[in-house]
């Protein structure tokens, strides 16, 4: 029963572990986001080394979870991609650090 | 696969791609240059003219050139950047105008006048290094120091005061060309469609 209740305390802050942010690739998309008000699709992809249906996929998921907010736009006559993290977005990656600052000084 | 999460170090990073095209070095060297074709000529109007001139220039460029190749992120702490930007050039404009001011009524004191070349390089070099540590550029630190060392050049060897522009604004220009060459060469145009992903 202890030992139960011993694992539970340490399991608790894994627990608390955004899923969609902790892996990798979102979370370098998110870290980037988090110091810009926006960036286009290029500017992610030179910054996070991904590839071009990477981020698609990646972005999509974020973007159905509420964090990222993506604008189809046009510059002249060429679309741009614009995306930029939303309040819960920034929450969340806020609320992220802070699990995985606690998880790793416990 | 190392993954940065600290938004300060993602922040730099992120400043530092800012200025890996070598632009605002190229512009620096430009209007150093009409600095000293200002003075050789007399020509009080050319670095305003110039500095005006080659920062739209720059901007245009960045817009053309560099953002086709490195994307473009608009960075949160833009107002607070040009804000710093903006006290610096005030306070340097103020300064000058000052200077201008005693020069035109006479009234400059004697070490002022003796020593007017050095305070003025001395001045223009804090502004660059000013600008390098906001921007944290370490090259800019170099330039700072190139132009303060040519202007104690001329003022205890006698190098003539325009060449003390001339010489630094050619070399930091030549080092903004190659490094905007080399940025060109690192990061070739991406196609309208690529680079909106497809999605």
């Amino acid at each position: 029963m202890a030992a139960n209740k011993d694992s539970s305390k340490t399991t608790e802050p894994i627990a608390n572990i955004d899923r969609l942010i902790h892996e990798p690739s979102r979370l370098t998309i998110m870290a980037h986001l988090y110091v810009v008000e926006s960036a286009d699709f290029l500017f992610l992809i030179r910054q996070t080394g991904m590839t071009w249906g990477n981020l698609s996929v990646h972005i999509s998921k974020l973007e159905a979870a509420g964090y990222l907010d993506v604008r189809k736009e046009f510059l002249g006559k060429k679309p741009h991609t614009v995306v930029r993290l939303t309040n819960s977005g920034r929450v969340a990656f806020d609320s992220y650090r802070e699990s995985m600052k606690q998880l790793l000084e416990d | 696969m190392t993954i940065e999460t600290d938004p300060k170090k993602i922040q730099r990073k992120l400043y530092m791609t800012f200025f890996q095209d070598g632009l605002w070095d190229v512009v620096l060297g430009l209007f150093l240059l009409a600095w000293g074709f200002a003075i050789l000529f007399d020509l009080g109007w050319l670095p305003a003219v110039a500095f005006v001139t080659f920062f739209y220039l720059a901007l245009g460029l960045k817009k053309k050139i560099i953002y086709p190749r490195t994307g473009y992120a608009r960075p949160a702490e833009l107002r607070k950047q040009r804000s710093r930007v903006v006290i610096a050039g005030v306070a340097t404009l103020l300064l000058g105008i000052m200077v201008f001011l005693l020069v035109v009524t006479g009234e400059m004191p004697q070490f002022l006048r003796d020593y007017f070349e050095l305070l003025f390089g001395t001045m223009l070099a804090i502004v660059i290094g000013l600008v390098g540590y906001w921007w944290g550029i370490v090259r800019w630190y170099y330039y700072a120091g190139l132009v303060f060392v040519f202007t104690a050049f001329n003022q205890w060897l006698g190098l003539s005061f325009e060449l003390s522009f001339v010489i630094p604004g050619g070399v930091i220009l030549f080092y903004g060309l190659i490094i905007f060459v080399r940025f060109l060469r690192k990061y070739p145009r991406v196609s309208a469609e690529d680079s909106n992903g497809s999605q």
